[in-house]
């Protein structure tokens, strides 16, 4: 009867923890739709300088501002390595074109076992608003990637965490005319911070791929 | 094929071997000093036997005495034969192997610390919880102490019969059943991984999988893991964005059971017990894992698609590999090299003189020999009872184990120096095209790493951000090096190792600026 007991009541608790755990609000979200439909990691996708990220980023902020269309999301050739089958199966992901550059090669280098591998060659719809929370969020990582001393480095920082703010104040959905409206009206504060981004002088021989 | 899973078996026992070993001594010593030093009496009051809060006391002591999922068998074999109430064993023989100081630093160094405190937090309430139901509902009709022959075991006598008493208790205790059960682990947890081909976890823990608590709960139940190396892939899985609730069940069951454990909780408490008790730990520990597993989520961060980390769980060959058994033979000396074989030693010396110490008890009565007061204490002799002895050297053991720490994470100059040798022996084999160097030196580079923040965390406090940033850098240059090379894409290796050094120059240069 005893062991009833205790099993009545760890299954209530474990129904409880189960139900209270079930909440999808911190779920990682998938980056795009078509993240949503192939679940890419996106870092392929990172410039590969700080310089670029920052001029990438004023350079939305521009289009954003300007009269016109809301800029259609731009497509990413990617490739899709799968190594493996079963559990052990996962895949990597290269830009297209960083990929070819490689010559497709697969070195066995001396009878260094490789897993199984199969290569798929896809695209991907990047939205404007995806592109941003990307690189905003991968400002300091690029950054630190770079010669940059402390005090510079914590300046990227506090802009990306400030940017971060304030994209994710605006309405998520970028095809809603509401994100356009709301950056607008943002756009001052938000080229203060880009101009801060502007005056840092990043050492070029710094900047690793 | 016999080839594939001789060489996996040999490399992974003897890994868990030598990680466990200086465990397993501590845990000999710990028994040893409760069996001889304190006595059973005494025992019982120390884990509260008399009192409403033995399972927080276990808990406690657990907490503080450095030992593994395995070295904990000889400690909780001790306390039941001393009549400590079930409850409360299972309180400290859950909570000893999750928790040290080494490990606790690492993790709130390495991971989130609000993560590692709930982490922290939810392990007690399993552990306690879990206690407190078992004494509830469950209860205790084991032998007592008295019945078990343990009240007779504290030694009276001082001086060196008490010394050769503990050292008997010490040494024997690994040519008894606690070796068995030690044996059963090691084999049950080297039989799993080599079942599993190389890298069949790799993507098993990503936060998508909903199923991923329950996974590795199943999956890392008869598996051994030292506290420091799950605290140290629980890191790893919050900066790779994995399955916060699977992170949870490595650490309760993948540090804190393993088979051998469990089959020393069936022969004292009966094969059915251990049958529910080992579902109770999993309904306790899935369930916390699953109320944990979104709201603990750590946000800005990109999931990585796969890990490594668990590739130790795995068989370490590849299918249809070559020279299987001299690289395992090459590996276990890189290990024993790296962790240091003074462990190894210990425990082997201590076996050879178990081994005498049997002999030598097969012709002559020793515990009567320990017991008897033939000697003549000199006048300088301060006579100590032997449990103040035994509590100080318990107190010793645990300052060793702090002291430890500082050592195991040197200051930042010091393993600079480590980290700079070892990442040059690794560009140069990637940069020779020598793979199987750069699968070999990318690990001791990415753990050198994490000890250095946690060297400086134990330090100064806290880490800057901006070291953080630039050893995380480090790291990910390593990993992308090891996945192309994983990959077959090496056309980029030479620009990669390049890229490599440049990190770690930037490394060296973040954390040699602050300890100027």
């Amino acid at each position: 009867m005893s062991h009833f007991k205790l099993a009545t009541i760890f299954t209530s608790l474990l129904l409880l923890a189960v139900l209270s755990g079930c909440n999808n609000n911190k779920q990682p979200a998938p980056a795009s739709k078509a993240a949503a439909e192939s679940g890419p990691n996106l870092s392929f996708c990172r410039p590969k300088k700080l310089s670029a990220a920052i001029a990438r980023l004023q350079e939305m902020h521009e289009v954003l501002l300007a009269p016109g269309d809301f800029p259609s999301p731009v497509k990413v050739d990617y490739v899709e390595v799968i190594h493996g089958t079963g559990p052990s199966g996962h895949s990597h992901y290269y830009l297209a074109a960083d990929y070819e550059a490689q010559g497709e090669g697969h070195d066995e280098h001396g009878g260094h076992h490789h897993e199984d591998e199969a290569v798929k060659h896809s695209v991907l719809e990047l939205d404007l608003q995806s592109e941003l929370t990307n690189i905003v969020a991968w400002l300091p990582d690029l950054a630190a990637k770079s010669d940059l001393g402390e005090s510079d480095w914590k300046t990227v920082s506090a802009v990306s965490k400030r940017l971060k703010e304030i994209i994710s104040a605006i309405p998520s959905d970028p095809a809603d005319a509401a994100f356009r409206e709301s950056w607008t009206a943002r756009a001052n504060e938000i080229q203060t911070e880009l101009e801060q981004l502007n005056k840092i002088e990043i050492p070029a021989a710094g900047e690793t791929k | 094929m016999i080839e594939y899973y001789l060489s996996g078996s040999i490399l992974r026992a003897s890994l868990v071997l030598i990680d466990a070993s200086i465990w397993i001594a501590f845990g000999c010593f710990i028994a040893a000093v409760f069996r001889n030093m304190l006595g059973a009496e005494k025992v019982r009051s120390m884990f509260g036997n008399d009192g409403g809060y033995g399972l927080l006391i276990g808990w406690g002591i657990g907490m503080l005495l450095p030992v593994c999922s395995l070295g904990v068998i000889p400690v909780v074999r001790e306390l039941h034969r001393s009549g400590v109430k079930s409850g409360t064993v299972i309180a400290f023989g859950l909570t000893a192997p999750l928790f040290n100081p080494l490990s606790v630093l690492y993790g709130l160094s390495m991971s989130d610390p609000f993560a590692v405190i709930i982490f922290s937090a939810a392990a007690m309430v399993v552990v306690t919880g879990l206690g407190a139901a078992w004494g509830k509902f469950v209860g205790d009709d084991q032998p007592s102490a008295s019945d078990a022959g343990g009240e007779d075991s504290v030694i009276s006598t001082s001086g060196t019969r008490r010394s050769l008493a503990l050292l008997h208790s010490i040494s024997t205790e690994l040519v008894s059943w606690s070796a068995v059960f030690i044996a059963i682990g090691v084999l049950a947890s080297t039989v799993t991984s080599v079942a599993f081909q190389h890298g069949a976890l790799q993507g098993e823990t990503e936060p998508d999988k909903i199923f991923a608590p329950v996974f590795m709960a199943t999956y890392v139940t008869p598996l051994y893991s030292t506290p420091l190396a799950v605290m140290s892939q629980i890191g790893g899985m919050f900066q790779h964005g994995n399955s916060v609730g699977a992170a949870f069940s490595l650490l309760v069951l993948g540090a804190g059971v393993n088979v051998g454990w469990l089959c020393w909780f069936g022969s004292a408490y009966g094969v059915r017990r251990a049958g529910l008790f080992l579902a109770l730990l999993l309904t306790f520990t899935i369930g916390l894992a699953y109320a944990m597993d979104k709201p603990l989520y750590p946000s800005g961060v990109t999931p990585a698609g796969h890990t490594h980390a668990f590739d130790v769980y795995t068989h370490p060959f590849h299918y249809g590999q070559t020279g299987l058994l001299n690289s395992a033979i090459e590996q276990v000396g890189d290990h024993l090299q790296k962790s240091g074989a003074y462990g190894v030693m210990w425990l082997g010396v201590l076996a050879l003189v178990g081994i005498v110490f049997r002999i030598v008890e097969s012709r002559w009565d020793l515990q009567s020999w320990f017991r008897s007061q033939e000697q003549t204490p000199s006048k300088w002799d301060i006579a100590l009872p032997a449990w103040v002895i035994g509590m100080v050297a318990c107190a010793g053991l645990i300052l060793v184990s702090v002291l430890g720490t500082f050592l195991y994470y040197p200051p930042p100059e010091s393993l600079l120096e480590d980290l700079s040798s070892i990442n040059t022996q690794c560009v140069s084999a990637a940069t020779s095209k020598d793979w199987e160097g750069v699968e070999k030196w990318v690990p001791h580079c990415d753990d050198l790493s994490r000890r250095l923040e946690v060297g400086v965390f134990l330090r100064q406090g806290s880490v800057s951000e901006f070291k953080r940033a630039k050893a995380k850098v480090y790291r990910e240059k390593l990993d992308e090096l090891r996945d192309d090379i994983a990959a077959g894409q090496t056309s980029r290796t030479r620009e990669q190792a390049m890229d490599l050094q440049r990190a770690f120059l930037q490394l060296s240069a973040a954390f040699r600026k602050k300890a100027e």
